[in-house]
């Protein structure tokens, strides 16, 4: 797949400036500017409620805010949705439902704008290809339930590539998954990084953001620090995105990164 | 042996009446359109909706009723304005959907039988409205029928991919800049339309048993969709001629007996459906526990436990 659109070079996958969500009156985001560099692993890292979902909702024009703007390759959301693909947190699928591996990575070639419309041959070949550099061609027939975590969550990401999407969002692609798959997920996303996709992810595990990810945006309703994984992701700034509460639950972390 | 004769006696007698043979189309042609409208009814989890729109439409029926209009016309008014009043009610924060539909649903019904209770037949109208009259379907009913069933069937085929995208996963829909809304009021307007052909069969109290009971049934005896939506129109389409056959030598209400088959199909296939019944279920677990004294295997923990709970 040598298919990545590759829009104006110079300009940042995804510039968010000043963006502002507010839940009912109460602020989610506050004044949020970052601009997400191409061709890099991205993660955020933040306590529950910091607002990690909200970011991701919100530049996938899923939530109105209240302030700021967000440009994706310098259009707009609404304008670049085809170039973003969405990876949802696994709890919010409903792993029951009477649907295969390869209608689930057919979704990706939908659009709004040819509804009622049959998938086609190049469709087929999207979505064949799709699954085939994930490495699950051979479960194509098989029910999303009867997968393992990680082949679900590969699946998903084979839905993000038949869109042909240059810009990948993975909602906690990690939870409820075990560290082999993880290892395999994180390889898959460097491929995608090294062919010339962007990759944002929210994760909870610390340890895997300076093996695995370029970049590090560390949250907690603003941007507490955003830079190169290996200089940014130091003690004091997990002790300030965290409120001082992360080495008490993560003991281990602190070993890795000091 | 004579009750058997008579039994016989009875259905070559009332086979060749005209009532009782568009009684039959109409059972099966409702039965089968409620099982394809139910697959994704059941798989958007619009069950409780199916019921208040099948209760908030009763307002229509009988005022069209009283008037001497066309009931479908009237059911389908009330249906859609009650769908878009559930949307606007629970624009409140305050009130969530589901409290916006229970208020409304119940509210619309007795607007239904305050206006029903003014007629000098009261019980008698009442009770032919609330559960359905098919022995009483003209010629011009079947007709209606089947044009509404035809139309309704042909929006799922032709925006199937839609209702799939939808039902499976509405944030990516979303995400790909679908209008999630629209393809909501798509489905609600189909269910709406459903449950107005299917009052003339069961009645506005146990149509939503015809869409969702057949399509629960199917769900457990298969994992594709399109496979689905046939079990569940040959499941809807079977009770709504065996409930007619069954009621009708016993003198029993045929809408409830057309639902009392529907729930039995259920049952039967939730306790012996061989993918997910309970039974199979049951007795294969009993022999994986006696083998595995016998002979240990390692070989399923070396490999990923599937994931196997369920969302619902």
């Amino acid at each position: 797949m040598t298919d990545v659109p590759s829009p104006l070079v110079g300009v940042p996958p995804l510039d968010v400036r000043h963006l502002t969500v507010a839940y009912h009156g109460v602020i989610a985001l506050d004044d949020v500017s970052v601009a997400i560099p191409p061709h890099a692993v991205t993660g955020i890292v933040g306590p529950n409620g910091a607002g990690k979902t909200t970011f991701l909702h919100a530049v996938m024009g899923l939530l109105p805010y209240q302030g700021g703007e967000i440009a994706v390759w310098g259009d707009t959301v609404g304008q670049a949705r085809r170039r973003i693909a969405y990876v949802p947190q696994r709890e919010v699928v409903d792993w029951a439902f009477p649907i295969t591996v390869e209608e689930v990575v057919m979704m990706g070639r939908y659009t709004p704008q040819r509804i009622a419309r049959k998938p086609n041959a190049a469709d087929r070949d999207a979505a064949r290809s799709a699954l085939a550099q994930v490495g699950m061609e051979a479960f194509a027939r098989r029910q999303i339930g009867t997968l393992s975590g990680g082949q679900q969550q590969r699946v998903f990401i084979a839905r993000a590539l038949a869109q042909q999407a240059a810009l990948l969002i993975l909602d906690e692609p990690f939870t409820g998954i075990d560290a082999a798959s993880q290892e395999t997920i994180f390889h898959l996303l460097t491929d995608l990084r090294t062919e010339g996709r962007t990759v944002l992810l929210s994760t909870h595990d610390l340890s895997s953001i300076r093996t695995h990810c370029d970049y590090v945006l560390c949250l907690n309703r603003r941007v507490i620090a955003f830079g190169p994984a290996a200089t940014t992701f130091r003690i004091e700034v997990l002790e300030r995105t965290y409120g001082g509460r992360l080495f008490h639950l993560h003991g281990d972390e602190g070993m890795i990164l000091s | 042996m004579i009750a058997f004769a008579s039994l016989w006696g009875d259905y070559a007698s009332v086979l060749g009446r005209e009532f009782f043979q568009h009684a039959v189309i109409a059972s099966v042609l409702i039965g089968a359109l409620c099982g394809v409208v139910g697959t994704f009814v059941v798989l958007k989890g619009y069950a409780f909706i199916g019921d208040a729109l099948a209760h908030a439409s009763f307002p229509g029926v009988a005022v069209a009723y009283i008037l001497g209009t066309n009931i479908l016309g009237g059911a389908l008014v009330a249906g859609l304005v009650t769908s878009g009043m559930i949307g606007w009610v629970s624009r409140n924060r305050r009130i969530n959907n589901d409290t916006a539909i229970g208020v409304l649903f119940a509210g619309m019904f007795a607007l239904g039988v305050m206006i029903i209770s003014r007629l000098q037949s009261y019980r008698k109208d009442l009770s032919s409205l609330l559960f359905g009259n098919i022995l009483g379907v003209s010629q011009a009913d079947l007709i209606t029928i089947a044009v509404i069933g035809a139309i309704v069937i042909a929006c799922v085929v032709i925006f199937y991919h839609e209702l799939l995208l939808n039902a499976f996963d509405p944030t990516y829909a979303a995400a790909l800049g679908y209008r999630t809304w629209a393809m909501d009021f798509l489905l609600l307007t189909l269910l709406t339309l459903t449950i107005v052909v299917g009052l003339q069969a069961v009645g506005n109290v146990l149509v939503v048993a015809m869409i969702v009971t057949p399509s629960a049934a199917a769900r457990l005896l298969t994992d594709r969709v399109p496979t689905m939506m046939m079990l569940g129109a040959l499941i809807g389409a079977a009770s709504g001629v065996i409930g007619l056959f069954a009621s009708y030598p016993a003198e029993l209400a045929p809408g409830a007996t057309i639902v009392i088959v529907a729930t039995l199909f259920f049952f039967l296939v939730l306790l012996f459906s061989p993918r997910q019944g309970y039974i199979p279920a049951w007795l294969a677990h009993r022999r994986r526990d006696g083998s595995r004294n016998a002979v240990p295997s390692i070989s399923s923990s070396l490999t990923e436990q599937p994931h196997t709970d369920t969302l619902s």
